[in-house]
């Protein structure tokens, strides 16, 4: 029990909470991917202000709460079964909206982002290298995909499979020069390039120069998804199963980077982050550690990039710019450093708020830029922090961990 | 190549370097202080060329006055708020800041200047669009052969160096260039002796924003025309020049100010076709140079006890 | 003593134009321990940085058996087996005394993607086995840290947060054990219980090579089987603590000349 309540009515109360945790894990998981999923359905700007203030009041009271934080506990503790959960209750969402198109729309972008951000995840709360240059390697992924789909005959996920490894290994090429220095020259350099690549990008032509380059949809066995206009008697979006598809790409770097944090490596990278001098006392090479957790954050960065260009059907140098890498540190940082559901909350924030609330449009900007000034000034550790490593849970093969 | 268009593009050059280099030393000046970077600081540029723009609109609207006390309004007014930007972010944002992970700090800086050009751009009226910029220096040209110069290039090109000088002579003789640099070697040990560390970092952020609106306010003058996105390009090529010359010294971000602009000069005249390129082939030769330098052309001092 | 383990032949360490170590010899048998004292600024962290290969040498060498150590770099010393402690707690605050203490032994588990990732039966496994092993050794020297394994280092009283340090150290199973002020920022009697750990494990682990740096005298008393005293980087005195403490340039050293 993570608290000891001392009136009576709640003592009863809690242990009615501990009696079926995985009735209130389920609870918990379908009113908090409910509530999201309205939130990005709703069109008036009344009922996105309302759902905002449901959210922000649900997760007050999560802090504050004696009950809240019991309840928080009991998702941690079944974790498995509340990861497994989300993700279906997710897919039922997509079902559920499967025809409108731009409900879907947002779904994917938050999960694919979400995905990019686990990779800046890697890099940033995991091995304590600072990216910025998370947008550019994220197009970099859509670019690959845009020259790779031209071949004919070449599948699909072998592209995903390629994007991801040109983004990882371009990403090394970049890095290992400034491995050995301090963080604010890895922070130089990631930002150079991308100034360097969206600049390139738009003075060349061979990618397509400032329109950018087609690209054409993720198909797999024959369906083409851009093309997808109907499952069976219904109709839906062709949106439907890219939606699908970020779910899954989502989960699958979930699943990797929550076993790659509660292993051996997790250890190693938090070491190496945490004290360069003592970990190298122990026998931890710096090189290779930071190297392998940029390698794989970028790897997942351009898998994410990829799948979001295919279901665009385009990508312009535009998107790798500082501003977008921005957005990605700050759906980081607000999210909560380290805490992979963090990134999805973020996510959904920053992409589908700024979207629903015309009236702020203007100001869009202004508003998210102090917005994360006031997480970075009094909550540091974002909305959700990232919860200790605790290998008991692991090694006594509770339903933790995945 | 004509030389009087080499010429022309040389000075052009000059001029791009002393501006990048009164903004890199701004980065080397906070560096050397707290340990930070604050990447607001090339937005403190547009601050202070939109500040002299509003100060000599003002000025001119309310009576009027000959160009030259309206330039002298006009730089009064964006040393004296672009310095206090400067300080005032240093006392709110990056001092509480200090102790955070270093990826909070970049970001808020980099927020905080998000801040500053968003206000600047919905504040100003029509403010997305590029602003003129009133001509007030005297009119007149050099010419030599081909190449002809205007005196108030010559008068802003002057101006910064006279400037950069000034900055080195009060950082090297000065009793609050004293402070500064004890605090930058040894903040704990400077406050042991009885240095007013909040003052001499605040007073630091001043002077290095102060310089930085100046450059500002020459770009208004050199280019007759300001937009509101102008200093987040600057605030990377100066951030760039500094960590390549050498965080935490003074001749360091100087020289790196002049390397980057050599660059984008020297694609510009050996490559006139491609010269939309000189940005990408300047950050390469940045990220070439950190490989092969990764402490800086002038190596930042190794500060860690172990 | 058996053949020495840890050898230093003329170790200079020049930073720019001041010496910090001038041609130090230094032996170290199995099973010694020795105490190495000196006024600050004397050189005893700055031989340790050396020997674990934190700091380049300027010249001499540096044998551990038959090894060449000299200008390794700090993992291949580490993997060697000399393994140190810090004046400063270097421990992760913000993880568990658990993943702390793993610290020490991580370069010898498998560390590959593969195992980590894909093989989590086989992780669970070794995670079994090496929570008793921690918790043992974590016993021995306060059974509340064996109790709150997976509480943050940062919740322990500093006496526990430098003996989780010592269990990181003795995880690596070191043949040599640096220790660098182990006592500093401590009450007597916290030093007092530090020094039952010393000897505890000193009885325990009888083939290892400990040498001491330490500003309690008491300590190195009790502990150290052969003292040695650097002054500006030079060994000045080496024998036992009692011709230590009778020796005139060691008091000179400490208190000046007119002591």
């Amino acid at each position: 029990m993570s608290s000891f309540p001392t009136s009576a009515p709640s003592l009863s109360f809690m242990m009615r909470l501990q009696r079926f945790p995985r009735a209130v894990a389920a609870i918990t998981v379908l009113v908090l991917l409910g509530g999201g999923a309205l939130l990005i359905h709703s069109d008036s700007q009344v009922k996105v202000l309302g759902m905002l203030a449901a959210f922000l009041l649900v997760f007050a009271l999560a802090d504050r709460s004696a009950a809240g934080r019991e309840i928080a506990a009991i998702c941690g503790d079944y974790s498995r079964f509340s990861n497994a959960l989300a993700m279906i209750a997710a897919v039922a969402i997509a079902i559920i909206f499967s025809g409108e198109h731009y409900t879907l729309l947002m779904l994917s972008t938050v999960a694919l982002f979400a995905t990019a951000c686990i990779g800046l995840n890697i890099q940033l709360a995991f091995a304590g290298i600072v990216n910025f240059a998370g947008a550019a390697f994220f197009v970099i992924g859509s670019y690959t995909a845009g020259v790779l789909t031209s071949f004919p005959g070449l599948p699909t996920i072998a592209i995903l499979a390629i994007g991801g490894l040109v983004t990882g290994a371009l990403g090394l090429v970049l890095l290992l020069p400034v491995l050995r220095t301090r963080g604010h020259y890895a922070a130089l350099v990631t930002m150079a390039f991308g100034l360097l690549l969206r600049t390139f990008l738009e003075v060349n032509d061979t990618l397509g120069g400032p329109q950018g380059m087609k690209i054409k949809g993720f198909s797999i066995f024959g369906i083409d998804f851009s093309r997808t206009n109907s499952i069976g008697p219904w109709d839906v979006s062709f949106y439907f199963p890219y939606a699908i598809l970020s779910i899954v790409l989502f989960a699958l770097a979930f699943t990797f980077a929550s076993r790659l944090e509660s292993s051996w490596i997790g250890v190693a990278l938090d070491a190496v982050r945490s004290d360069e001098t003592a970990a190298s006392v122990f026998g931890l090479s710096i090189v290779r550690w930071k190297a392998v957790a940029f390698l794989l954050g970028n790897a997942i960065i351009g898998v994410a990039g990829a799948v979001y260009g295919m279901m665009n059907g385009f990508v312009t140098p535009n998107g790798a710019g500082l501003g977008e890498s921005l957005l990605l540190l700050s759906i980081v940082v607000l999210g909560g450093l380290g805490n992979m559901w963090g990134a999805i909350v973020a996510a959904g924030i920053i992409i589908v708020l700024p979207e629903k609330l015309q009236a702020i449009q203007e100001y869009r900007l202004l508003i998210f830029a102090m917005l994360v000034l006031c997480i970075l000034l009094f909550r540091p550790l974002g909305i959700l922090p990232r919860p200790i490593r605790d290998f008991s849970r692991i090694s006594d093969g509770r339903e933790e961990g995945l | 190549m004509d030389l009087g268009i080499l010429a022309q593009q040389v000075f052009n050059g000059v001029m791009l370097g002393v501006i990048y280099a009164m903004i890199a030393v701004g980065f080397s000046l906070f560096f050397g202080v707290l340990d930070v970077i604050k990447f607001s600081h090339g937005d403190v540029v547009t601050v202070g060329a939109f500040s002299s723009l509003g100060a000599v609109g003002i000025a001119g609207g309310l009576v009027a006055l000959p160009p030259l006390l309206a330039l002298g309004a006009g730089i009064a007014a964006a040393v004296a708020i672009g310095g206090l930007v400067g300080s005032l972010i240093g006392r709110f944002l990056i001092l509480p800041l200090r102790q955070a992970p270093a990826v909070n700090l970049l970001l808020a800086t980099l927020m905080a200047g998000t801040v500053l050009r968003e206000a600047i751009r919905l504040g100003v009226p029509n403010g997305g669009n590029p602003k003129p910029f009133p001509a007030l220096l005297p009119a007149g040209s050099i010419r030599i052969g081909s190449f002809s110069v205007g005196y108030d290039s010559i008068i802003i090109l002057c101006a910064g160096l006279a400037l950069v000088l000034a900055t080195h002579l009060l950082i090297s003789r000065s009793r609050m260039g004293l402070a500064i640099r004890a605090v930058a070697q040894d903040g704990e040990v400077a406050r042991l002796a009885g240095v007013d560390f909040q003052r001499v970092v605040l007073g630091t952020f001043a002077l290095g924003s102060a310089l930085a609106a100046f450059a500002g306010c020459m770009l208004g003058l050199y280019y007759r025309e300001i937009n509101f996105n102008m200093g987040v390009l600057l605030g990377v090529i100066g951030f760039a020049s500094a960590v390549v010359g050498g965080l935490g010294s003074l001749l360091g971000p100087i020289i790196g100010g002049f390397l980057f602009a050599g660059v984008q000069t020297l694609v510009v005249v050996v490559l006139p076709f491609s010269s939309a390129y000189k940005d990408v082939i300047a950050f390469a030769a940045v990220i070439v140079l950190i490989g092969l330098f990764p402490t800086g052309l002038i190596a930042e001092r190794q500060s860690e006890r172990v | 003593m058996t053949a020495n383990l840890l050898s230093c032949t003329g170790l200079t360490m020049r930073f720019g134009g001041l010496v910090a170590l001038d041609r130090l010899d230094f032996t170290l048998g199995r099973g010694e321990t020795v105490g190495l004292v000196g006024p600050n600024g004397s050189g005893k962290t700055t031989f340790f940085n050396v020997v674990t290969g934190l700091y380049r040498p300027s010249a001499g060498t540096v044998r551990l058996g038959e090894l060449d150590l000299f200008a390794k770099s700090p993992q291949t010393i580490g993997q060697a087996g000399i393994v140190r402690t810090f004046q400063r707690s270097r421990l992760m605050l913000d993880q568990s005394a658990f993943d702390n203490i793993m610290v020490g032994r991580l370069s010898s588990l498998d560390l590959s993607l593969a195992t980590n990732i894909f093989r989590r039966r086989r992780l669970s496994v070794e995670l079994e086995a090496s929570i008793r092993e921690v918790r043992a050794l974590a016993h021995r020297f306060n059974p509340v840290i064996a109790d709150r394994l997976f509480q943050p280092a940062g919740s322990f009283t500093m006496i526990d947060r430098r003996r989780i340090e010592i269990c990181r150290a003795l995880m690596a199973r070191p043949r040599v054990l640096l220790l660098d002020e182990p006592s500093a920022g401590m009450t007597h009697d916290e030093t007092r219980q530090l020094m039952g750990d010393l000897l505890a494990f000193r009885s325990e682990l009888p083939e290892l090579a400990v040498v001491l740096v330490e500003h309690e005298m008491d300590v190195i008393r009790r502990v150290s089987d052969r003292c040695i005293v650097l002054n500006f980087g030079r060994k000045i005195f080496e024998g036992s603590f009692e011709a230590l403490m009778a020796d005139r340039d060691v008091q000179t050293a400490y208190l000046g000349e007119d002591a």
